[in-house]
């Protein structure tokens, strides 16, 4: 089987230089730029299977990046900035980014990422979803957690299958108010909140310490890794 | 920075067990992650200066009380703090600088007082409250006088930026952090 390749794009050579020790130690190749323009051109000559890009460029900046990316190709992309600029996080994962770690991060949180990013999408044709123990059945709307059957309304439905079609991944406030309220609503974030905290009290195991719904604060929300 | 440089030449001259590796490279690694909060709070400090205006989104304090809490037990294993919160409704405000203001207030109580360090919430009609309490004697009268005043810059003998990052912090989103006994209470508005 032929190694994933992995493009990471960074300004700071020391970043390239950790990254690439790192992730050729758990088994990926990997190649570099250092500007969103080295960064096409790598994706087109090179044919990564994922990019892991920094949004913080010089010149052409991370969101052009995956603005010109997104045009014409759907590479999982994981984008890296400093914890506290939410507000660019935010902007690249709905211009279409697949994920986010905030630097500095641990190596073990990005290649946790990286296996979630890199699975293959879920087939249309199946019918069952799940997240941890609960299954859910998306012709019937019928979920249940261990046998036992939890009664949620459609919102709450749409929602939990929102956060177990792509477990492991981030999704926006944004994200999430668009596809199940519609486009007219993608700024009532409490509104989410108020549909969260009952959803947690039916589906968590303890609500005060959730492990399937997780709270990317200030981003959005995170269904469990896929174990 | 001298335990990081002497600690990486260590392991690149010298022939060491693999414990002593180990307990060097966690050295660097505990090390790295004090000195990022530093360099953290001086680039905080000096983009506080320049007065961009917040940018504001929708927060919910539980929330970020949580990450601050959460990122503290990570740099500092058996730190003592309970959080006890209320349900508080969502504010416009800019969450990054909240979540680095309350980390610096809690990693302050820890060092500085006794644990265990408290957390809990209220809300007033205008804002909402946050306490941070810990179990020894609280802010020095200096300090306290410091609080109260306009400067920014951190007091004179006062050895971290933490609290200063905070003070500026909550004044740059339009409240405030005001020490009550053996307490510090970040108010931010509706």
């Amino acid at each position: 089987m032929t190694k994933p390749l992995i493009l990471i794009v960074d300004d700071e050579a020391q970043i390239l230089r950790f990254l690439g020790h790192a992730l050729t130690a758990v088994g990926y190749d990997t190649c570099t730029a250092s500007t969103g323009a080295e960064a096409l051109a790598q994706v087109a000559a090179a044919r990564p299977d994922l990019m892991v890009l920094d949004l913080d460029l010089p010149e052409m900046d991370g969101k052009a990046v995956i603005q010109a990316l997104r045009a014409r190709s759907d590479l999982p992309v994981i984008v890296s900035s400093a914890r506290d600029q939410e507000m660019e996080k935010i902007m690249a994962l709905d211009l279409g980014a697949d994920d986010f770690v905030a630097k500095p991060f641990a190596i073990g949180e990005l290649l946790a990422r990286l296996r979630v990013c890199l699975r293959p999408s879920r087939m249309a044709s199946e019918p069952l979803l799940r997240l941890g123990p609960l299954q859910i059945d998306l012709a019937a709307h019928h979920v249940t957690r261990d046998g036992a059957e939890i009664h949620l309304t459609p919102k709450e439905f749409d929602l939990l299958v929102a956060l177990a079609e792509t477990p492991g991944r981030v999704l926006t406030h944004r994200q999430l108010l668009a596809r199940i309220w519609g486009p007219a609503h993608v700024e009532d974030v409490p509104y989410l909140r108020v549909f969260i905290g009952p959803l947690r009290q039916k589906v968590e195991a303890d609500p005060a310490q959730p492990v399937l719904i997780l709270t990317e604060p200030g981003i959005g929300y995170r269904g469990a890794h896929p174990s | 920075m001298a335990t990081i440089l002497g600690a990486a030449s260590t392991l690149k001259e010298l022939d060491l067990s693999a414990e002593a590796r180990l307990d060097l490279l966690t050295a660097i690694e505990e090390e790295a992650a004090r000195l990022n909060v530093h360099v953290s709070n001086l680039m905080q400090l000096s983009r506080l200066e320049l007065a961009a205006p917040p940018r504001r989104a929708w927060v919910d304090l539980g929330d970020l009380v949580t990450a601050a809490a959460t990122r503290l037990r990570r740099a500092e294993t058996g730190a003592d703090l309970r959080v006890t919160l209320g349900r508080l409704p969502m504010i416009q405000s800019e969450g990054g600088l909240i979540e680095q203001a309350l980390f610096n207030l809690m990693d302050n109580a820890l060092s500085h007082g006794r644990s265990p360090v408290t957390i809990t919430s209220h809300e007033t009609a205008t804002a909402l409250h946050l306490t941070i309490a810990e179990q020894g004697p609280g802010l020095p009268p200096a300090l306290q006088d410091w609080l109260q005043s306009p400067d920014l810059r951190p007091a004179p003998g006062q050895s971290g930026l933490g609290l200063a990052v905070a003070k500026g912090i909550a004044r740059h989103l339009g409240g405030s952090l005001a020490a009550l006994g053996n307490a510090l209470m970040l108010s931010l508005p509706k």
